[in-house]
């Protein structure tokens, strides 16, 4: 079911109608109702995937009782429940591109193998947020094995935080530490939380369905056929439109996400902080997509050695966190270099330290407009087909012309007008403050109440033409 | 009652509920001062389709076919002479007569209806290899269920909250506000009326005469046809043949391109059990050279209920 559909509106006026009333009961009744709803809400795309979710569930569940129990078998039990969970993500997202890469391998060597062909059809099927709630199950038996976290003996409780509906297909990727002592206690939510929630539903799809759904027409028609223009504006402005389409998409979907959560009384991790407001690539990376970003920390880069290794050491686990970071995004070279090359600004910038020194000069502006040029750019790797698709849209963008040889169509026009929307949020918006402008409080409020109205009513009457959100597919 | 919810004093407390009030004002403003779209008649066609597709009653007179049919039909106009008659177009856009299509149409028949018809216009394209393929029919049936339930039940809210663009504001603030010559009106019954206010009776010529190019009337598919007419007039259905009325510069290429021979396709129908009907294209006029105008689209259906309750009905 997506966020930016009717039914979604139908669905959660029934869930949150008697949510209220359940959450007054017993405790255990709530779990269930929460478990229902979500698997409602992720049956509705296909219901035969739900047993995936029991299935990668149900063994981090009793793996987590085992490892409990019996502590002197956990290494073993945590591989077993790793392979398991590694085991479904692999059969799903990647068995068909590593397979195509091995015949692709022996081909050279003149034996033909048909391992794809082969390859049973639902495997051609990629579950819809199969690495979100794969990665949030394992963290789940990881901290227990850690010895950080108390395993449930409850399994509603377990899928309750597991399948909760606003998170389960698009993250944030949320902690069983985080949410498992949530779920303990149903909280009544006070009204400044509610207003909170609010607000962020109406941000989110503010950035999804008005920003995102806008820009894509714009983006879809340049990579629909690429060698249509060369010119080097011409895919400045759709790379800028993608880059903020990406951004609005799935920080978008992060808001409501937390958004509806606060409703229910839980709470969720900010997930994105403005990244393209970053005056360097670490700075990047703690504002963009945080939860995965520290998932990753915690659980590749750190059990690697983190940078207590050597500074070599510390560069080499960069590294391999950052391909693995592209690669979870999908069975691509594309996105292996995509991590690749943001893995080569990380170890440029802690090598020359050019953002420190731009700092110093007092030209962080200086330094946001690069780190910015320079994901941008990491962005074509990430939106191409083909390896050599972006190869040729990095060529009109470096080397510089000033051809125009493109028509400018509604979609172009319309893509402008959001991208100069979005960069005067970012820039603009959220650093002024209403209650710099307001000082009385009940004015502040009125206002506040009356641009959220705004708002969702500029949302609803502009909204672009509904498209499915881009991180379901990852 | 404390009403603290319409005291501004306590507007901090109720700020969830405030929302509504303005929500309401706002949305009154956009929707009034909302620029001319042509995005309520595409909701209105989505509409349309899913509710043909996914409607499961049955009826006495089935009427199957391409756009010449669903745009040439009106089984209101139909009922004027068939009184009391359950009547539904299902004629889809470049449709041709797969297994699949005669089955749908088969699923709608009646069989308990004293008086069962099924009227089959068949044009060339509609015996092609692209006709038989169905993309139009076949895509709406691949609808998802929240679809269907947002174009079954959510209709009116849709087009009251149809969108824009920041262009047609633009437009609307200049005085450039959205117009069309051609108006389409989705009738219950599966008709699509269709006006064009400047006829251009030979601007679909262009696009046929490139359609048949390795597209040819396949006597496969006629085949199939003659067979449903034979296994419906066996179970008592009265099978009515006809080649809906268009231009003679279209009937001229289509006989010259796609390899259709409507004396001969007429005649096997004939023997295979079913019944032909010839219509004066003359009486008729076309507003691009293939599809009938709104008031012709009522004489044309006017005229096939008299022959067929003058030929199939009262010879009964």
């Amino acid at each position: 079911m997506l966020f930016n559909s009717l039914i979604f509106f139908v669905f959660a006026t029934v869930f949150f109608s008697f949510f209220w009333i359940v959450k007054k009961q017993k405790i255990q009744l709530a779990w269930i109702y929460i478990v229902v709803f979500s698997f409602i809400f992720y049956g509705w795309w296909d219901w035969r995937f739900l047993f995936l979710i029991l299935g990668s569930g149900l063994i981090d569940f009793f793996a987590g009782w085992m490892i409990y129990k019996h502590r002197k078998f956990r290494n073993p039990l945590l591989i077993l429940s790793l392979l398991a969970n590694l085991g479904i993500l692999f059969s799903f997202k990647y068995s068909k591109f590593i397979f195509s890469q091995i015949e692709a391998l022996f081909s050279y060597f003149d034996v033909t193998l048909h391992l794809t062909k082969n390859l049973p059809a639902f495997l051609s099927i990629l579950p819809i947020g199969i690495s979100f709630y794969t990665f949030q199950s394992m963290s789940y038996t990881i901290d227990v094995y850690k010895g950080n976290l108390k395993p449930t003996k409850n399994i509603f409780k377990f899928f309750a935080f597991l399948s909760m509906f606003p998170q389960l297909v698009a993250g944030p990727i949320v902690r069983s530490r985080t949410l498992l002592p949530q779920l303990e206690k149903m909280r009544q939510t006070n009204e400044v939380e509610r207003w909170h929630g609010l607000q962020l539903i109406a941000f989110g799809y503010f950035k999804k369905v008005l920003l995102a759904d806008n820009l894509a027409p714009m983006v879809n028609t340049a990579f629909a056929d690429i060698h249509q223009t060369s010119s080097t504006i011409y895919w400045w402005m759709t790379m800028l439109g993608f880059a903020f389409q990406i951004y609005c998409d799935f920080s978008g979907y992060s808001d409501i996400a937390r958004g509806l959560a606060k409703i229910m009384g839980f709470h969720f991790k900010m997930n994105f902080d403005h990244p393209y407001l970053s005056g360097s690539f670490k700075e990047f990376w703690q504002r963009w997509h945080i939860s995965l970003s520290t998932w990753f920390r915690d659980y590749v880069y750190i059990p690697l050695g983190g940078s207590r290794k050597g500074k070599f050491r510390s560069h080499l686990n960069m590294w391999i966190t950052m391909v693995v970071s592209g690669f979870w995004h999908g069975a691509s070279w594309n996105f292996v270099i995509w991590g690749w090359l943001h893995a080569l600004y990380l170890s440029l910038e802690r090598w020359s330290k050019w953002p420190k020194r731009l700092s110093k000069l007092n030209l962080k502006w200086l330094a946001v407009i690069l780190v910015m040029f320079q994901v941008t750019l990491a962005w074509v790797f990430f939106r191409a087909q083909t390896f050599s698709d972006a190869i040729t849209i990095l060529k009109n963008m470096l080397w510089f012309n000033t051809n125009v040889d493109f028509k400018i169509t509604d979609d172009i026009r319309n893509g402008f007008y959001f991208i100069l929307l979005a960069l005067s949020i970012e820039y603009v918006f959220y650093r002024i403050k209403i209650r710099h402008i307001f000082k009385n409080e009940l004015h502040r409020r009125i206002a506040e109440v009356a641009l959220i109205a705004l708002m969702i009513t500029i949302t609803i009457f502009l909204r672009g033409k509904g498209h499915a959100f881009i991180y379901f597919q990852f | 009652m404390h009403l603290s919810i319409f005291n501004f004093k306590n507007i901090g407390k109720e700020r969830f509920l405030w929302i509504i009030p303005f929500l309401l004002l706002f949305i009154g403003v956009f929707h009034y001062c909302a620029p001319k779209t042509d995005e309520k008649r595409v909701i209105e066609n989505n509409s349309f389709w899913k509710k043909k597709t996914f409607d499961k009653k049955k009826y006495d007179v089935v009427i199957g076919g391409d756009s010449r049919v669903y745009r040439g039909i009106s089984p209101g106009a139909m009922q004027t002479v068939l009184k009391g008659f359950r009547i539904i177009n299902f004629g889809y856009g470049s449709a041709g007569y797969s297994d699949h299509m005669l089955s749908e149409i088969d699923k709608r028949i009646d069989y308990k209806s004293s008086h069962k018809i099924v009227v089959l216009g068949i044009t060339p394209l509609t015996l092609t290899h692209e006709g038989v393929m169905n993309y139009h029919m076949e895509f709406d049936m691949k609808t998802k269920p929240e679809e269907l339930i947002e174009m079954f039940y959510f209709k009116k809210v849709l087009q009251f909250f149809a969108p824009f663009t920041v262009k047609q504001v633009w437009d609307k603030m200049r005085g450039k506000e959205f117009s069309t010559s051609f108006h389409q009106e989705y009738i219950p019954g599966g008709w699509v009326a269709s006006t064009e206010d400047k006829p251009w009776p030979e601007s679909a010529l262009k696009s046929y005469s490139t359609r048949f190019i390795d597209n040819q009337v396949d006597e496969k598919n006629i085949q199939r046809v003659l067979d449903q007419v034979k296994s419906w007039t066996e179970e008592g259905v009265i099978v009515v043949g006809m080649r809906p009325p268009t231009t003679h510069k279209m009937v001229e290429l289509e006989d010259s391109l796609s390899g259709y021979n409507e004396i001969d396709i007429k005649t096997r129908f004939i023997n295979s059990g079913g019944c032909w009907f010839d219509f004066n294209i003359d009486d008729y006029s076309s507003f691009d050279g293939s599809h009938l105008q709104r008031e012709s689209a009522v004489k044309f259906s006017t005229d096939l209920a008299n022959k067929i309750k003058t030929n199939c009905l009262e010879k009964q």
